[in-house]
């Protein structure tokens, strides 16, 4: 077998070919298979993430922070928070692109809840109650929500074509994955201290 | 030396598998957006050969494959300021806008700032703000258009201020050219528009427009969708209009018109929506007042259009049958002598990009 010029022969080579279709397969089944369903039936993104040493009280701290990030503001809303139980509800919202135009666009705005739950050493978190709403193109040329059109994800495949409902959910997944990956990096960050009234940043832990 | 290129070819491989994880966005950055749309039609009216009977807006060629329009629009945004810019080509585009005098095909041009999340301004020649339908067909559900429409305006080249109190309501007052549909005024910039939007329960969203000028005139116009169910849809477009008393405007006159048209529309599946349109537009009385789309003062008319809009993607087909009934004859027959009604269907097919 040829690949690029090279013979394969032998148990190394095939280790090396193992290893080129797992990086391929990662690439398909990234967002596939991300999106379950919960007790409800509902969607969610549901992820247990172990950080080591870290108390509760310290991972709730850099979970707060998080919302409060000028990158995460307009994106996410903290609304509630319980330092007892150690517990953050959020919702929050992205957009998403058709599949279909000529010319990439926002085609609509997917809402969804967010909850946190925090322990010594570990957290989970997931996203669900995810709804789309279609955008339009109004009669100044801007694109808007349309009004009185609320899509839960579980009924898109009733509302709209199949691959719009198709891509639409990929979207959600790749969502959650993204957060997964900004969440993590936040709470395996040591937070922001402050010292004369000036933001010093921690560089001891990285 | 191939052990080491089959390493980092693997390598680069997992790290495409990263990067794509890691490629979503969250938000719209705000890139350059194109938007546009292309449509044609057919159009058949029971009269005859190309007796153009129903006198409202665009559709108008009798037995004949044509077209609608090519419409493009660029928007661009960063940070708290916009532009907007929109052409169109073709005989629906020549319709609807001044293109004869100045073959500027301009549908939209203006800039946006957004002093705060709540204020913003916008300027330059714009579609205007009254009325249920509008010129694009792409924003539409029927495909032929109403008599409200074809005699409100079409554009207002001007200054808004919008407030927004809350996603609930929100108001906009603005100064606009004294003409109405041109890129420049005949004389000033003397035309005031108000419109105040409101939601007075989930998925119920209402206009209340008002326009006024001593060179066009006074319209005020009511604008309101109900998705009442998740399949069901109720419109509803109500205006009253005053010709005004400016002896040396093109609109002069002592007449004016009155209309009400509903627009309930139903999902039966997730590909194909019904709708009905129903209209009553009367002109208003008076020596010197205006005829609007062959509805003479004191007359009347009601008509009746039944369209589909089946989609597939982008695309959306429409059939459509519509019959218009007049208080007078002011129609013609397939003999070419005067009728009451009219009757005409049409399948248009809409292209949105």
């Amino acid at each position: 077998m040829y690949w690029g010029g090279f013979i394969f022969t032998g148990m190394k080579k095939r280790l090396w070919l193992l290893m080129l279709c797992f990086g391929l397969m990662n690439v398909a089944l990234a967002q596939k298979d991300s999106l379950a369903n919960d007790e409800h039936g509902k969607y969610i993104y549901y992820h247990v993430v172990n950080v080591g040493k870290d108390n509760a009280d310290v991972l709730m701290a850099r979970a707060i922070v998080f919302f409060d990030m000028p990158a995460n503001k307009a994106s996410f809303k903290l609304t509630s928070k319980d330092a007892n139980t150690k517990t953050i509800d959020g919702t929050g919202f992205f957009m998403v692109a058709s599949t279909t135009s000529l010319t990439k666009h926002d085609d609509g705005k997917i809402n969804f809840k967010l909850r946190i739950e925090i322990k010594d050493g570990k957290y989970r978190y997931w996203l669900t109650d995810f709804v789309f709403i279609p955008y339009y193109k109004d009669r100044y040329n801007n694109l808007v929500p349309k009004p009185g059109t609320e899509i839960p994800a579980e009924e898109l495949n009733k509302k709209i074509d199949n691959k719009g409902a198709a891509h639409y959910l990929d979207e959600c997944a790749a969502f959650g994955i993204k957060f997964g990956t900004r969440f993590k990096q936040q709470m395996e960050n040591a937070p922001v201290k402050t010292s004369n009234g000036k933001k010093v940043v921690v560089t001891e832990k990285w | 030396m191939k052990q080491k290129l089959l390493l980092i070819c693997a390598l680069a491989v997992s790290g495409l598998a990263a990067k794509a994880q890691d490629s979503v966005k969250v938000t719209s950055d705000a890139p350059l957006v194109i938007t546009g749309s292309v449509d044609a039609y057919y159009k058949y009216d029971f009269a005859g050969k190309k007796i153009s009977n129903i006198q409202t807006s665009f559709n108008n060629e009798q037995n004949s494959m044509s077209i609608g329009m090519f419409d493009l629009g660029l928007k661009k945004k960063v940070g708290k300021a916009a532009f907007v810019g929109e052409v169109s080509f073709g005989p629906r585009s020549d319709a609807s806008l001044p293109t004869g005098s100045t073959n500027n095909h301009i549908q939209n041009l203006y800039v946006s700032y957004d002093f705060s999340d709540k204020f913003n301004v916008t300027g330059g020649y714009m579609a205007t703000f009254v009325g249920y339908e509008v010129i694009s067909p792409t924003g539409n559900f029927n495909y032929s258009t109403s008599y409200l429409f074809t005699n409100g305006p079409f554009q207002n080249a001007g200054v808004k201020a919008t407030y927004t109190f809350s996603d609930k309501a929100s108001l906009m007052v603005g100064i606009f050219n004294d003409a109405w549909n041109v890129y420049q005024s005949v004389g000033d910039v003397s035309t005031f528009g108000a419109q105040l939007m409101l939601v007075p329960v989930k998925n119920w969203t209402a206009y209340l427009n008002f326009i006024s000028g001593y060179y066009s005139g006074t319209e005020f116009d009511l604008t309101t969708n109900y998705q009442i169910t998740n399949a069901f849809k109720l419109g509803l477009n109500f205006a009253t209009y005053s010709q005004p008393s400016l002896k040396s405007s093109s609109a002069y006159g002592n007449g004016g018109f009155t209309g009400v048209a509903l627009y309930p529309q139903l999902a039966v599946s997730k590909a194909v929506t019904l709708g009905l349109r129903g209209e009553y537009f009367s002109a208003k009385s008076g020596n010197t007042a205006a005829t609007y789309s062959g509805v003479v003062p004191g007359e009347s008319v009601t008509a009746l259009t039944v369209t589909a809009n089946i989609k597939s993607g982008p695309l959306t087909f429409i059939p459509e049958f519509r019959f218009d009934n007049g208080s007078k004859n002011m129609f013609s027959d397939s003999n070419g002598l005067a009728t009451k009604s009219a009757t005409q269907i049409g399948a248009a097919a809409v292209y949105a990009f």
